[in-house]
């Protein structure tokens, strides 16, 4: 999965921040508060707005002209981890762009991401959830973590329904307090949601991107029609025109519920509906105004 | 003025009517079947309404109208009767001075045309050899509607008549204009006849009869008869044809003129010499002709008395004595114009129709394009 150059473009003025930050070891780009000595040098990154000028390495600067910043190993201790939700209704895909389902929206926004984390040198882990396949990628950083990350991501299909609680309670323990999570799913399934607000009842910071298609957003059907549920396999038939406000009217309010419980556990939940372009969400929970305010 | 079908039963083919409604019916088990994650928010909706519901309507209602024109085409629509204004038609003899006529009519709007078969019109050539002229204007008449006008020009004498006095549906303007100025040797004239009536000093009984009968003759056809009656004596006209002695016996002047190829009648009652050309119902001999050189007496039977001749007193008595004195002539189919102007007579006319089929065929052409835009347009879209 490779990202398209003016999507790569758009990603240079994002940050991953985390709101706790933990103790870790170095200098970074994430204010701490040990600081200390025995930086491992990993890089130069060259300079770029927005980074602290103490940071830039002078020498090189009256060597080659040019502004660079140096990044050490141990710099970063944020640990990303995306959670995929590859269920059958993640399958669901507007008629209108039919190859571009939920589930792909979720690999880009994680391929996305993974490129942000990679840029700043955080580490990052994959899990993907379904029935059929449970994938799960430990973290690490560098670009073959990132390698490994996004053939997965690629080689993930969507089906069946959410394994259970019992069988994924060994993944989540890798998930260490102060990292930082990311659920990519519609939200469909009450058993991710209930571990995402347990995961940030206990110290992760869990944000929370809900996939819609166009059409769950605006029900553009006419006529008589019958639906069928992907994971379920029911169907339902019904006239479109007349149950199309009762249908927006109970999503709506199901989308409301849903975020009122999370944002009461601290989760940060946004929409992302299928027809808007792919850096919105990542705007707005990673744009350069958060990084602002974090900075401070 | 109304519209007819010449094949009713050709809207049987509106039964078709049936295929397009069918094929649009909007068929229950054929709904999309569509995936959808959110199904549970959906609720199961009121089943749609029992009445029939159609897809595409546009396209439904152009195929009906294709169908309905395509079956009154089959049906064969015509238009009855005439929606065209009224002609003035004006119709020449081909003997007649076409200048002089143009000047008698005047100017007035009209269509001049030539009366010979086909009707062709003034600019062409008058046509040459002689037309039958009342069969022409009987056919004319016909092919006209009933709102024409039909005027006819025709010179003093008009010839190619038939047995049958004209009596046409139009009220014809019989107008006489003046002749062609051209001289054909082999043109006869309608007959002027001379007959000629020689009394004695003292009349015979029952003369009175005959001279009723020649009165008769020049009344009903005034230009063809001339009647000269004189006492004897008085030497006959030329030309004369008959003669009527309305005394004992003729005189050998007479006798000569007989026999140069005059016709004599006699009243003597001699009716047993000659070939009997008159029975009564009795087989009576009512006249007989006796041949003399080449022309003929004709014997009467004497006395001239209603008792005796009981068909002195038929209205048909005239006529038989005109064949007596004169001979048995080719009918001529000459006449004086104004003698023979047609009459009217009340009759019905075949009305003119007008197919509207290329009407309909041009119809259905462009419903037929508008149908296949339509249709294959909803696919595209």
């Amino acid at each position: 999965m490779i990202l398209p150059d003016e999507l790569r473009a758009r990603l240079r003025d994002l940050r991953l921040v985390a709101r706790s930050t933990a103790g870790g070891d170095g200098l970074g780009m994430h204010a701490s508060r040990s600081r200390g000595a025995g930086l491992e040098f990993a890089q130069y990154r060259g300079y770029e707005p927005g980074d602290e000028p103490r940071r830039i390495d002078w020498k090189l600067f009256a060597r080659s002209d040019r502004y660079f910043v140096r990044e050490a190993e141990r710099d970063s201790p944020l640990t990303l981890w995306i959670v995929i939700d590859a269920s059958a209704s993640m399958a669901q895909a507007d008629r209108a762009r039919a190859n571009y389902s939920k589930l792909d929206a979720a690999k880009l926004l994680g391929a996305c991401v993974i490129e942000l984390a990679l840029r700043q040198g955080d580490r990052f882990g994959l899990i993907g959830l379904s029935t059929e396949q449970l994938r799960f990628i430990p973290e690490g950083a560098g670009p073959r973590q990132r390698d490994r990350c996004l053939l997965e991501l690629d080689q993930l299909a969507s089906g069946g329904a959410l394994p259970d609680a019992t069988q994924l309670k060994p993944f989540w323990e890798r998930i260490r307090p102060g990292s930082l999570v990311l659920v990519l799913s519609d939200c469909f399934d009450d058993g991710l949601v209930e571990l995402a607000m347990r995961l940030s009842a206990a110290r992760r910071e869990v944000l929370s991107i809900q996939l819609i298609s166009a059409e769950e957003r605006d029900f553009p059907f006419r006529n008589g029609h019958r639906f069928r549920d992907q994971e379920t396999g029911a169907e339902l038939r019904v006239d479109a025109r007349t149950a199309r406000d009762d249908f927006i009217a109970r999503f709506a309010a199901a989308r409301a519920e849903l975020a009122k419980r999370l944002a009461a556990t601290g989760v940060r939940h946004i929409e992302h509906v299928l027809d808007e372009p792919i850096d919105k969400p990542l705007r707005r929970l990673f744009g350069a105004s958060q990084s602002m305010v974090e900075r401070r | 003025m109304s519209v007819a079908l010449l094949v009713p039963m050709g809207l049987l083919a509106l039964a078709g009517l049936l295929i397009p409604l069918l094929i649009h019916l909007i068929r229950r088990p054929e709904q999309d079947i569509s995936d959808f994650a959110a199904l549970r928010w959906l609720r199961e909706s009121v089943r749609p309404k029992r009445r029939l519901r159609f897809d595409d309507l546009w396209l439904l209602l152009t195929r009906l109208v294709l169908v309905s024109l395509a079956a009154l085409l089959i049906a064969m629509p015509i238009f009855r009767g005439d929606w065209r204004t009224a002609h003035h038609v004006i119709v020449a003899d081909g003997g007649i001075d076409l200048a002089a006529a143009r000047m008698q009519v005047g100017e007035i709007e009209a269509d001049w045309r030539w009366l010979a078969p086909g009707f062709p019109s003034i600019e062409e050539a008058a046509p040459t050899i002689a037309q039958p002229v009342s069969s022409l204007l009987r056919e004319l008449d016909s092919t006209l509607a009933r709102e024409d006008r039909l005027t006819v020009l025709v010179p003093a004498q008009v010839a190619g008549l038939d047995a049958q006095r004209i009596a046409l549906v139009h009220a014809v303007d019989w107008q006489e204009v003046a002749a062609k100025a051209q001289t054909s040797a082999t043109d006869q004239g309608p007959t002027t006849r001379t007959i000629a009536v020689r009394h004695g000093p003292e009349p015979i009984s029952g003369d009175r009869y005959l001279r009723a009968a020649v009165e008769v003759w020049s009344s009903l056809s005034p230009d063809q008869w001339q009647i000269d009656d004189q006492p004897l004596g008085i030497p006959l006209p030329a030309k004369t044809e008959g003669l009527i002695w309305l005394d004992a016996a003729f005189p050998g002047s007479i006798k000569s003129w007989v026999e140069k190829g005059g016709r004599v009648l006699v009243v003597d009652g001699k009716v047993g010499q000659g070939e009997p050309v008159w029975r009564d119902e009795q087989s009576e001999i009512l006249a007989s002709e006796e041949r003399l050189g080449r022309g003929a007496v004709v014997h009467l039977q004497s006395p001239l008395s209603p008792r005796s001749l009981p068909v002195l007193l038929d209205a048909d008595f005239p006529r038989r004595l005109q064949e007596l004195i004169l001979p048995a002539t080719r009918p001529s189919d000459r006449a004086f114009s104004r003698e023979v102007e047609p009459s009217v007579v009340e009759r019905a006319l075949a009305d003119r129709d007008t197919s509207l089929i290329p009407l309909i065929g041009l119809l259905l052409a462009l419903v037929f394009l508008l149908e296949r835009v339509l249709a294959t347009h909803r696919k595209v879209a």
